[in-house]
């Protein structure tokens, strides 16, 4: 009974104290209270502008980083960067690039690369134009070519276009000019040649037979289709092949003393990316699959080649029996020397 | 009463000075280096994503460990230095290994 009184004295001592300690307090004016409301509508305010602000310029950079690791994971722009480059080699006649000069700009999933490509004419190297590809991740858009050749392959080829054509395929009629064109063309200059051959040999057999004073610089190698000029579905193709020489450029696949080889892993580097390697190209079918499997089945054959050298050296490629028809490519002033 | 027993620790749960200053400064590398990505600038201003957001990590970090006020501001500043140096970071390692170049 005591306790339960100690208790309720307890309580209501405890009570009175909290009743004189809310006594004491200041509560707030009027203004005070305003001001406390205005306070933290303003708080709220700026902490919604500072929040909304960081979300939205937090967009651009996200994207960017996000792109950047997408071409950046699994070596991604470097392989599509190489395949566009290695498709150059072994699809244009004659043809190189300078991959250390090669320029990349990333966008928002996108990359898009420039390069310039260079011909060998006589014994220097000219720049011939410029390739401009888009990438949409890894989806290459068609290249936007500037060439500036005076005798450029045809954009969109076919049979009548090409300047190289395998022994059993028929000639362009525009290969019957080519001797006439190469004799009127004046000595003191160099060109660029394409021959086709009468059959197909190996490579040492026409590097043999060559006269000294010229370059082979290209050879087209038989890959089973050239007969026909189109693949299974009847699409134009292009002749496949590699360049002849040693190439000094840093970075090029042929700066090897096995082309041949060189040549086998790129195709066999294209095959496993051939879409790309098919936008990049002038042909809209590369057929590698099938390219691939007769060459290795029959070994590396050439039935064409691109040959430089001083013009009146050039003319004397008449006399050769194996050379079937000549396309005259172009032309420079002498730099033989 | 209620407003009256706040006015014992009146703007305890405002944010602290040095967290907004951090929050503050991450919004402008933000909005510098938003710039410098639009303009596709060639090299990226470093104030913008080096030296601002290392002060802000700093600031935010002294804002977070301020005891009874408001950490939101500190916290936002911190993550957004953090993602800003982080950004610097991996932009570098993936520039790099995009089309080396000797």
């Amino acid at each position: 009974m005591s306790d339960k009184h100690d208790e309720e004295k307890d309580y209501q001592q405890y009570l009175q104290e909290s009743l004189k300690e809310i006594n004491d307090f200041q509560p707030y004016t009027e203004a005070d209270q305003t001001g406390i409301i205005k306070l933290g509508k303003q708080t709220a305010r700026r902490t919604n502008i500072m929040i909304s602000l960081a979300i939205l310029l937090l967009v651009v950079p996200l994207m960017t980083l996000a792109s950047y690791m997408y071409y950046a994971t699994g070596d991604r722009a470097n392989q599509l960067i190489n395949v566009a480059a290695r498709t150059i080699y072994v699809t244009e006649p004659n043809m190189g690039l300078e991959e250390l000069r090669l320029e990349h700009k990333i966008g928002f999933f996108s990359m898009n690369i420039n390069f310039d490509v260079f011909k060998r004419i006589g014994k220097e190297d000219y720049k011939v134009g410029s390739y401009d590809i888009d990438f949409m991740l890894d989806q290459p858009d068609f290249p936007k070519r500037s060439l500036i050749l005076d005798r450029p392959l045809d954009e969109y080829p076919s049979k009548e276009t090409e300047f190289m054509v395998h022994p059993k395929a028929t000639l362009p009629l525009s290969a019957y000019t080519g001797w006439d064109m190469l004799k009127r063309i004046p000595d003191g200059s160099v060109a660029e040649i394409y021959v086709s051959l009468n059959q197909v040999m190996k490579p040492e057999e026409l590097k043999e037979i060559l006269p000294k004073n010229m370059e082979l610089r290209w050879l087209a190698v038989d890959t089973g289709m050239d007969a026909a000029q189109v693949d299974q579905e009847g699409v134009p193709i292009t002749p496949l092949g590699y360049p002849a020489q040693y190439d000094p450029t840093t970075w090029s696949p042929f700066k090897t003393d096995d082309n041949e080889r060189a040549f086998l892993e790129i195709l066999l580097q294209l095959k496993n990316n051939e879409a790309v390697a098919t936008k990049v190209a002038r042909a809209k079918s590369l057929a590698l699959g099938d390219r691939l499997a007769y060459i290795k089945k029959h070994g590396i054959n050439v039935y064409g080649a691109v040959i430089t050298g001083p013009t009146e050296e050039l003319r004397k490629l008449q006399n050769l029996k194996e050379i079937r028809a000549v396309k005259v490519g172009e032309v420079k002033l002498w730099n033989w020397e | 009463m209620e407003l009256g027993i706040k006015l014992k620790g009146g703007g305890q749960r405002l944010p602290t000075i040095s967290g907004f200053l951090s929050f503050l400064i991450a919004l402008i590398s933000l909005a510098g280096l938003n710039v410098a990505l639009l303009m596709k600038v060639p090299v990226f201003p470093g104030i913008f994503i080096v030296q601002l957001p290392i002060v802000g990590f700093f600031l935010g970090l002294f804002g977070l460990i301020a005891r009874r006020r408001s950490r939101l501001y500190a916290i936002w500043g911190l993550a957004l230095c953090t993602f800003l140096l982080l950004f610097t970071l991996l932009m570098i390692i993936a520039s790099l290994s995009i089309n080396p170049k000797p």
